[in-house]
């Protein structure tokens, strides 16, 4: 059988889960697809345990830009456990606000990113319009719109007061309103109907066995999050329900998304007004008291992500530091979506499981028997797929 | 719901005998600690998954070198109808760095095994494809990068 590779990624020059991917392909229908990981594996496990618990909560926040609140909230959780530090309520409320402020701007991120995908440019243009207006709010809290360092060990870097209060309240309440308005047209309009329903299917028993977390586990009707199941933070204290969808396809994952801005837009709503005053941090030493493992799983934007860090008594760093990402557990579960879909449908699946999109930017397409290459990117990908 | 793990302890208890070291409850962990002799880790996983009848779901291997003559493997879990999360741990001494693969149980360990295998070394039998994962093809043989001396 003269079959084609057609492989995607890795290659860009700022990639954080970078993952080439080989598709191969059966006129215009994928048969078999081959992960490839580790382009630009940072070793960052390793260098974290040559670094201190202070410089490494700045180093755990540049596993993933995006998400980079979830990881040092992790790390702050991982190593006060494994300290026995109890971080006062203030922070652990402050801790939620900013997660899910983080979640916001994340989830809008790739929602339009996966409108552009399938050729709805205006919605795109939205989402990330209203993606901005979350920016300006991280920046107003923690001083800076992506790098934040917001969360440290023993509590948060810094405070809210009244006016801070008032601004959220008033983004979140105006947001709501255009959330409502696309998930709207998430329900009901045809293009997206005709590029997502359906597309990329993963059964619920599929999901579990190759352990999908998140957005994507949720949008097969698995009920995993770790905000209700394992509740950190402020989660034990707020109303949250998981948001699960059984379609299994990429509309669902996307409309996990959706409505999971709308319930994050809640908690945040519900933190402020039930947020207790004191300290928002407690001192912590700087070395280790005692030699002990720390575990904390979160949920992050794109699922669950744990950090699992073991101590050593009188050692100012850690003495293993281990990171399980989200986008990593779901691999297995994306290479099974693709498996029987159309060429045309690549980006939006592997966009649907929301990657770190920039690993998928580049793509070639070699023919396996006269050994011919040619290099487009995810783009024109996307372009031909939409003729 | 809150004595679940009691339960599971039992049904552990009955699968294992003697292979079961330790289990034990970790309330600020929340997390049921279960430490077995390696040849049973299979069997451990079996029995967890029985337990939760196929509902488990596979957080992630762990694995560290304790830099004294063994390595600890950590299994995290999470079992959907108990609610609870479970950790499973084994030590393998460096002198036979051997274990059997749970790839057959749970699928989404497939990666995982091939991250601990060229990161310390660890041998996964039956692991349908054991290569290596995120290091460049020319990395020395025999070289992991995370074992201490």
């Amino acid at each position: 059988m003269s079959s084609i590779d057609l492989i995607v990624g890795p290659i860009h020059p700022a990639l954080h889960e970078p993952e080439r991917f080989v598709f191969k392909i059966d006129g215009e229908i994928v048969v078999d697809v081959e992960p490839r990981l580790g382009y630009v594996h940072r070793g960052i496990e390793k260098a974290l345990s040559e670094r201190t618990y202070i410089k490494d909560i700045y180093l755990v926040e540049r596993v993933c830009g995006i998400c980079n609140v979830a990881h040092t909230l992790t790390a702050a959780q991982a190593i006060e456990q494994a300290f026995g530090v109890e971080v006062p309520r203030r922070s652990k409320y402050l801790r939620t606000i900013v997660h899910e402020l983080n979640r916001l701007h994340s989830h809008l991120l790739i929602l339009g990113v996966v409108c552009e995908l399938i050729g709805f440019d205006t919605l795109f243009m939205l989402f990330w319009r209203d993606r901005e207006v979350i920016m300006d709010l991280i920046e107003m809290i923690t001083g800076n719109r992506v790098m934040s360092a917001y969360n440290i060990i023993g509590g948060v870097r810094r405070n809210i007061g009244d006016f801070e209060v008032t601004q959220i309240k008033g983004v979140l309440s105006s947001l709501a309103k255009r959330v409502k308005q696309y998930k709207k047209v998430f329900m009901d309009d045809p293009t997206i109907r005709a590029r997502c329903a359906g597309v990329g299917y993963l059964s619920r028993a599929k999901a579990l066995a190759l352990g999908a977390v998140g957005p994507t586990a949720r949008g097969s009707g698995l009920e995993l999050d770790v905000r209700v199941d394992e509740p950190y933070a402020a989660y034990d204290e707020v109303k949250y329900c998981a948001v699960i969808y059984n379609d299994g396809d990429v509309w669902a994952r996307l409309m996990v998304r959706l409505d999971e801005l709308l319930a994050s837009m809640e908690v945040i709503n519900e933190c402020l007004d039930k947020m207790p005053s004191g300290p928002i941090r407690v001192p912590v030493p700087e070395a280790a008291p005692q030699s002990a493992e720390g575990v904390s799983v979160i949920e992050a934007p794109r699922g669950e992500l744990i950090h699992h860090v073991y101590t050593k008594r009188d050692d100012d760093k850690p003495f293993r530091y281990r990171i399980r990402t989200p986008t990593y557990a779901n691999i297995p579960a994306v290479c099974e979506m693709l498996k029987g879909c159309y060429i045309a449908d690549i980006p939006a699946i592997l966009a649907s499981i929301d990657p770190c999109f920039s690993c998928t930017d580049r793509a070639a397409l070699i023919d396996t028997n006269s050994g011919e290459k040619r290099i487009i990117d995810i783009l024109s990908l996307a372009r031909r797929s939409k003729k | 719901m809150v004595n679940d793990h009691l339960e599971v302890i039992d049904s552990l208890g009955n699968e294992l005998k003697e292979g079961l070291l330790d289990v034990r409850y970790l309330p600020e962990k929340r997390a049921l600690l279960v430490l077995v002799d390696k040849a049973l880790i299979f069997k451990a996983i079996e029995a967890l998954n029985k337990i939760s009848g196929g509902e488990m779901h596979l957080t992630t291997i762990s694995g560290a070198d304790l830099g004294e003559d063994y390595i600890e493997l950590t299994y995290f879990l999470w079992l959907l109808p108990q609610r609870l999360r479970v950790i499973v741990k084994t030590k393998l001494s460096k002198d036979d760095l051997r274990v059997q693969s749970i790839v057959n149980i749970a699928p989404a360990t497939v990666l995982y095994e091939r991250e601990v295998y060229e990161m310390l070394g660890v041998i996964f039998e039956g692991h349908p494809k054991l290569e290596r994962l995120f290091l460049p093809e020319d990395w020395p043989q025999n070289m992991y990068p995370l074992r201490r001396r």
